[in-house]
């Protein structure tokens, strides 16, 4: 723009306010050059003063021609620049010479409203018969800022759509042909760019839906409604199939025009194969568990028809063993020598315990195998009654009872019974040698709950074989100490653990034991 | 006339021993036919007309061999000439659900053969002794 100003013959067509000199306005062309230029003009002394401006200046800085006459140049610089430009025109009018456009500089002008507007200035020094002038050729950068912002957004825009890897990101024109191709699209699709632009983006359905026009149905809806979204099967390069999530948008121009179509696929397949195999896992566990289920029944039934059988066909010769042996004692007891009659009795011994031996384990597995109530059951009512029953079972035992009151659970009444019957007989049992023998049952709150104790002041045991007291059959004492079987530990922790409760046993050689218990439902009732 | 016999269906040879034993030791008068098995039972029970006379009691032992004492029973009560016979359960075990089924299906009484026979004498030569003399049940020959 500079060079399509006369500017090699300056000295006779410049104007000069102050000197009034208009000389220099050698034709009517020049002057409507400078007042009609679309570039501003400004002209400037050696002192810093505007001397003169034409109209695009004027609308440029938003002043009036009567207001900038004489102006101080600085007032058209903002702030921060007014200092070193102050000094760059004292500088400049001591070396005058052309400086062109473009020199790299960033300027900046000040408007009336205060608004700093980007510039590009060339400056031409102007000698008239009175003074030094320099006439500076301003042209407005706004737009050219906005549209270099504008090429560096869209430049920043496509590199990071071309970095997207996981997404396809294509553009395409109004009938669908493909423009651009990002590296998410090779990646998904296979195809390299050079491969696929130009070609219609209906390559990626099937034969089937291309046959139905799928492709052409889902531009139009996305040119009728803004935008369309679909998931389906789609072709890679390589032929393969991958699901694909699409959305597909359209581009119009500031006039609305359709000027094509964004499309963002995402290949789903993963996710797809993900949900297929958590499906997959949720089912096979789902039967897993079916199938484990269905093996327990059985087991149980297992267990409860071998215990049934058990009771049966155990039992048979065991009446032969006592009956004939009882049969035998009365029908040759004349016969019989003292010695004879004697095993006898240990035969008619051994077979007993043998049949008390079966009721434990037929016991047991009812505790396992039945179905069992949840009923409110009084724990403390219960207690009562069996230290009741003991105490006349018991008629040369000293006992001392202390039982809380209001201790409750839910349960079933029957299980629980059996529990508590076999904890208290334990505790008798074991504190036969005291006089009197100390029984309690009370609660106290634990973090899982209501904890329940029976403790007693009898032999107790050695905590090194704690963990066999629960075991079926195994027995902390000689039978000729404490008499027993082995079934009634195991068979309260049953029916504890039936009851979402554990069992703890504490004991001390010669100090008593201490079996503490909790059982869903377990409370204290208050009673007004 | 001679009394009506007591049949004791048992394949344990033992316990048909005891009960035996049992019934000798309370001097039961009647004679006392034994079958091993249900079909024996069966058999002696609905063979054709041979003149011999109903039992006055059946002692029945629940768990027979094939054909159970259950199988046993309801064929007796499903036949009209036997529907009225005294039935006599017999069981090595008190499980809940054999009493049930075996009043269900129809038995007079139910008896648990115990541990020890002792007691079991007096009880199973009551019931003969119940069966037999005290009541009087619609039998006659066959």
């Amino acid at each position: 723009m500079s060079s399509d100003l006369p500017h090699g013959s300056s000295e006779s067509w410049l104007p000069n306010p102050k000197d009034n000199d208009q000389s220099i306005f050698n034709t009517n062309l020049l002057e409507a050059l400078y007042h009609r230029a679309s570039d501003a003009y400004l002209l400037v002394d050696g002192d810093g003063i505007v001397r003169g401006a034409n109209q695009s200046l004027l609308d440029l800085f938003g002043y009036r021609r009567e207001e900038i006459d004489n102006f101080p140049l600085e007032r058209l610089i903002p702030v921060p620049f007014r200092q070193k430009h102050a000094d760059y025109v004292l500088d400049y009018f001591k070396r005058p010479a052309l400086r062109s456009m473009g020199s790299g500089l960033a300027l900046f002008g000040l408007s009336s409203d205060n608004q700093a507007i980007p510039l590009d200035i060339s400056l031409e020094p102007v000698k008239t018969a009175s003074s030094h002038l320099a006439i500076a050729h301003v042209r407005d950068r706004r737009n050219e800022m906005q549209q270099a912002d504008q090429f560096k957004l869209a430049e920043m825009f496509r590199l990071l759509v071309e970095g997207v890897a996981d997404h396809a990101i294509v553009l395409l024109d109004p009938e669908g042909r493909i423009t651009t191709w990002n590296s998410g699209a090779e990646r998904n699709k296979g195809y390299t760019a050079d491969e696929i632009i130009g070609r219609n983006f209906s390559v990626f359905y099937t034969a089937e839906e291309r046959d139905l026009g799928r492709p052409q149905a889902e531009l139009a809806h996305a040119r009728d409604q803004g935008s369309v979204s679909s998931e389906g099967w789609r072709i890679k390069k390589d032929g393969s199939p991958f699901w694909a999530s699409v959305s597909l948008t359209a581009l119009r121009d500031a006039g609305g025009e359709l000027i094509g179509f964004a499309k963002i696929t995402r290949d789903e397949s993963e996710r797809m194969e993900k949900e297929r195999q958590i499906r997959e896992l949720n089912t096979s566990l789902e039967h897993r568990v079916i199938e484990r289920t269905r093996q327990l029944l059985n087991a149980n039934n297992e267990l409860e028809s071998f215990a049934y059988a058990v009771s049966h066909d155990l039992r048979a010769p065991l009446r032969a063993i006592l009956g004939f042996s009882r049969a035998l004692e009365e029908d040759f007891a004349d016969s019989l020598p003292e010695g004879a009659r004697r095993f006898l009795e240990e035969i008619k011994e051994a077979g007993i315990r043998m049949s008390d031996l079966i009721d434990g384990i037929l016991q047991l597995s009812r505790v396992t195998g039945e179905e069992h109530r949840a009923e409110p059951v009084d724990l403390s009512e219960l207690a009562v009654r069996i230290a009741d029953d003991l105490s006349k079972a018991w008629p040369d035992r000293a006992i001392v009872w202390t039982i809380e009151p209001g201790l409750a659970c839910k349960g079933d009444r029957r299980l629980i019974e059996l529990m508590l019957r076999n904890l208290f007989d334990n505790a008798v049992k074991y504190s036969a040698q005291r006089h009197p023998a100390e029984i309690e049952f009370f609660a106290e709150p634990a973090p899982e709950g209501l904890r329940f104790h029976v403790k007693d002041n009898g032999a107790g045991f050695d905590m090194a074989h704690s963990k066999l007291l629960f075991s079926p059959f195994q027995r902390l004492h000689r039978q000729d100490e404490f008499p027993g079987l082995g079934i009634g530990l195991a068979t309260v922790q049953r029916v504890v653990r039936r009851h979402g409760g554990e069992i703890a046993g504490f004991g001390r050689l010669g100090q008593g034991a201490d079996f503490s218990f909790t059982l869903s439902g377990g409370h204290r009732e208050f009673r007004p | 006339m001679s009394l009506p016999p007591l049949l004791l269906v048992e394949d344990n040879r033992q316990d048909e021993m005891m009960i035996i034993r049992a019934f000798k030791k309370v001097a039961l008068a009647n004679d006392i036919v034994v079958c091993r098995d249900g079909q024996q039972a069966l058999d002696y029970l609905f063979q054709p007309d041979d003149g011999t006379p109903l039992p006055a009691v059946v002692v029945l032992d629940i768990g027979l061999p094939r054909l159970s004492g259950l199988d046993v029973l309801a064929k007796i009560r499903e036949t009209p000439a036997t529907a009225l016979l005294p039935v006599v359960l017999l069981t090595s075990s008190d499980e809940e659900q054999d009493k049930l089924q075996g009043y269900r299906s129809g038995a007079n009484s139910f008896v648990r053969k115990p541990v020890a026979f002792g007691d079991f004498a007096e009880t199973v030569a009551s019931l003969g002794l119940y069966w037999t003399a005290i009541n009087k049940t619609p039998s006659g020959t066959k």
